[in-house]
């Protein structure tokens, strides 16, 4: 994130001696400029201000320098004195022997092997002259850093208080206020994209879920009631096959073979999105809007019947060998009522606690059909934001989704302890 | 048996894919000497073989060989076929010398034939599918089995065990982190990290003094495993791909491995609570013999049965998985050829069918013939 913004800040190429600044600034407007978490546990040797150092190069050789000397006034000293000499540089303009110390200043800045930074400051005296003093200095510097290292007992960890004023506090305590951030892809709220994007996956996760129980309830139920026979071991073989048959393959074939007008099916259009959101979506133009969503819907429901019916068949045929089916059957009940008033409730059990288990599966489904079509809903937009490295809607999106699935399960469990009084949750039943 | 038939097709083109798919020839004779490239390379990287210049050209279809045995699908899967540029239908007339040489599956927007991409999609499937359930099976079986034998209330430590012990991962995490960032090189550190190995043998020799505490060691790995259930797979996968610099084939690896340990661990922890109290394993116990013995010798073959089965469809998730990172051209190395970069190109050629259809219907048919064999491995355990 920082590295995009440093990036974009006027000019394509930034000397690591001046990034420090640029990165700096940017990390005060992004609250990045404390530390990570509440405590740390360092070597004694390292200072409590080391996050502070925001460039990520300069943290990586300013740690190496620490480690290897153990002395951190000495290191921030000489890197002071590396950036002042590169001001200079900048300031004065000297032709080639500006950009020839440029050059080796970037070199310096980006290693901590002092050898490599002994051999820059080596030039004929012509060049050297101009900065003879800051030179000077910086060897001599060079010569304290490579006499210095760490004493023994300063590699021992050394646990630090933060204090509340530390990046996870911040991010947390906005999170609980409901403010999960801002994309730094656009500037806009991630909530408010968020919002626009959720309608779409509800529409087409829902629709797929109704279609595919409305498919798999009386299929499941009639392959249960019927004989055993070939045919149905058929079924179950196609019920498999279509159940394997990957989404994507599927959507990606039917997306450029239904969709163009040579066969005759073009009104599967599946451009349009946001149009069709701008103008009310559903309520306005129901026909297009379902029009829109057939084929995507489609391959979202198709493999999730398959299997509901395959689960309906074998938890609706388990029900019918109960006993009290039985005692039922004996007393001479007839058919529909045996089915649908004895053995239905009770093998709708299972399948309502179902629902809310399939619900993170059928979010992951629905990014690559999103992608395929083109739908603008959250799978398009995580992946969007990933691919533009907008980390702040991707991991505000991880959250939600967690939450999300979490409260799937919560829900599946409070449905199960609902609708079947036999289940309790106590301490023993959980140990079991 | 027609399963198997399949799975040994299947196994065979993973594994001999470079035998079968490949541009340089099986025997050739060239200017009266006889070479046989395909199984010369390693040996020449070594120096032991020399082979002409004509050779180390990168295309070996203008090589005059005086004779040449050629491999079954001339082409490697990288080959670009400058004749046939731009998505040659398999059905097109192809600019290919002779019918031998004919692209069977058409090829690709840059001219790579598509049937030798195919064929190195069986490895590239199978490997991740099989290493990183290889993976996920050894650490889902590990953890599974430790809460699920020990429980909440049976890993019993001393109190200052148990306290020493947590304290001693921390400070061993903190020496082998240092050691790592001074590239082991440093003498202090490596004194201090030999002092806290020598401090952990010492907590672990001391005698069980004082109070016995039992570690809930099955809530902490339940803890564990529904942490990472509670984010799905793909978008696990795909929040964590960013944070590697360049991610390599090993770290999609390890990454799916690390998002389906749990499911396998999960069904191995409630076959372990189901087993332990038994009378066989009781009657083990009275017998002395170890924990680990009794876990390894008597529970794990009574619960590998219904085990096998998550493998099987753990690997089919593991396989769609990859082809969905392929398709959406996230994570895999540059240039990787598999299913899912074969059928990415569909995207921008819609009318190239053969792109979509061949990659597909293999993995169609993997996912179909393993959620049959769990299918199998089901009806048989139960």
């Amino acid at each position: 994130m920082l590295q995009s913004k440093a990036r974009s800040n006027g000019s394509f190429y930034v000397h690591p001696l001046a990034a420090e600044k640029v990165y700096r600034a940017e990390a005060v407007r992004l609250n990045l400029d404390r530390p990570l978490f509440y405590f740390a546990m360092k070597p004694v040797m390292f200072p409590d201000t080391f996050y502070k150092v925001q460039y990520p190069e300069a943290v990586k050789v300013q740690k190496k320098l620490l480690l290897a000397t153990g002395d951190w006034a000495l290191v921030q000293t000489y890197f002071q004195t590396l950036t002042a000499f590169y001001e200079k540089v900048a300031q004065t303009e000297n032709g080639q022997v500006s950009i020839f110390w440029k050059q080796q200043l970037q070199e310096m800045a980006n290693t901590a092997d002092l050898s490599v930074v002994k051999a820059a400051c080596q030039a004929s005296d012509e060049i050297r002259e101009p900065y003879i003093e800051e030179l000077r200095k910086i060897e001599g510097l060079l010569i304290r850093l490579s006499y210095q290292s760490p004493s023994f007992f300063s590699w021992l960890p050394f646990p630090r208080w933060n204090g509340f004023d530390n990046q996870f506090h911040l991010w947390f305590s906005k999170i609980i206020h409901g403010d999960i951030g801002i994309s730094s892809r656009d500037g806009r709220p991630v909530l408010d994209k968020l919002k626009e994007a959720i309608p779409w996956t509800l529409w087409v996760n829902g629709l797929a879920i109704l279609l595919a129980y409305m498919f798999a309830m009386p299929v499941g139920i009639l392959m249960a009631v019927l004989p055993k026979s070939g045919l149905l071991r058929w079924i179950n073989n196609f019920l498999l096959a279509l159940y394997a048959l990957p989404a994507f393959w599927v959507g990606s074939m039917l997306l450029f073979q239904a969709t163009l007008p040579e066969y005759g099916f073009s009104f599967f259009s599946i451009s349009g999105w946001s149009g069709l959101q701008r103008e009310g979506g559903f309520l306005s133009q129901p026909i297009p809007f379902l029009l829109h969503l057939s084929l995507p819907v489609f391959c979202m429901s198709y493999g999730l019947a398959a299997y509901l019916t395959s689960y309906m068949q074998s938890t609706f045929s388990k029900v019918l060998k109960e006993p009290y089916m039985l005692f039922a059957k004996t007393k001479g009940i007839s058919r529909t009522r045996l089915y649908f008033k004895h053995a239905l409730p009770n093998a709708l059990l299972p399948q309502i606690v179902f629902v809310a288990g399939i619900i993170p599966a059928l979010i992951t489904g629905s990014v690559v059909i999103e992608v395929i079509f083109n739908i603008p809903g959250m799978g398009r937009l995580f992946i969007d934001s990933m691919l533009s490295q907008d980390f702040t809607t991707v991991y505000s999106f991880v959250l939600l989704v967690s939450v999300l699935t979490a409260v799937g399960l919560i829900v599946s469990d409070i449905l199960l302890v609902v609708t079947d009084p036999r289940i309790r949750l106590s301490r023993e039943n959980r140990n079991e | 048996m027609k399963l198997k038939i399949f799975f040994l097709i299947v196994l065979f083109l993973a594994i001999f894919g470079d035998w079968i798919a490949n541009e340089k020839p099986l025997y050739c004779q060239y200017q009266g000497k006889s070479y046989f490239p395909l199984f010369e390379v390693p040996f020449v990287k070594l120096g032991w073989i020399d082979w002409p210049a004509a050779f180390q050209n990168e295309n070996w279809g203008n090589v005059p060989f005086e004779k040449v045995v050629k491999t079954l699908v001339p082409y490697s899967p990288e080959t670009i076929d400058r004749n046939n540029l731009g998505l040659k239908s398999p059905f097109a007339a192809q600019n290919t010398n002779g019918f031998r040489n004919r692209h069977w599956m058409g090829t690709d927007r840059i001219g790579r034939d598509v049937l030798a991409g195919w064929i190195r999609g069986f490895r590239l499937a199978l490997g991740i599918g099989f290493l990183s359930i290889f993976i996920a099976g050894l650490v889902g079986i590990f953890l599974g089995g430790l809460a699920g034998f020990y429980g909440n209330d049976r890993f019993n430590v001393p109190v200052y065990k148990a306290f020493g012990l947590f304290f001693w991962i921390i400070g061993f995490v903190y020496w082998m982190y240092l050691g790592l960032e001074t590239n082991g090189n440093n003498l202090s550190v490596l004194i201090w990290l030999a002092i806290w190995v020598f401090i952990g043998a010492l907590i672990y020799i001391l005698p069980a003094l004082g109070k016995s505490t039992s570690l809930p060691i099955d809530w902490i790995i339940s803890l564990i495993i529904q942490a990472i259930d509670a984010i799905p797979a793909l978008f696990f996968l795909l929040a964590l791909l960013p944070l590697i610099k360049n991610p390599t084939l090993f770290h999609v690896i390890i990454l799916i491995a690390f998002i389906r340990w749990t499911g396998i661990a999960r069904l191995v922890r409630a076959e372990f609570l189901s087993i332990r109290d038994l009378e066989y394993i009781q009657a083990a116990k009275l017998l002395g013999i170890k924990n680990f013995l009794i876990c390894w010798k008597h529970i794990l073959p009574n619960a590998m049965g219904s085990v096998w089965i998550t493998f099987a469809y753990s690997f089919a998730g593991a396989i769609l998985l990859e082809a969905y990172l392929g398709y959406l051209g996230i994570g895999m190395p540059a240039g990787t050829i598999s299913w899912g970069s074969q059928m990415q190109q569909v995207r921008e050629n819609p009318s190239a069918w053969w792109l979509a259809v061949f990659p597909g219907l293999a993995i169609f048919l993997i996912l179909f013939s393993l959620q049959k064999m769990g299918e199998k491995l089901e009806s048989k355990v139960s």
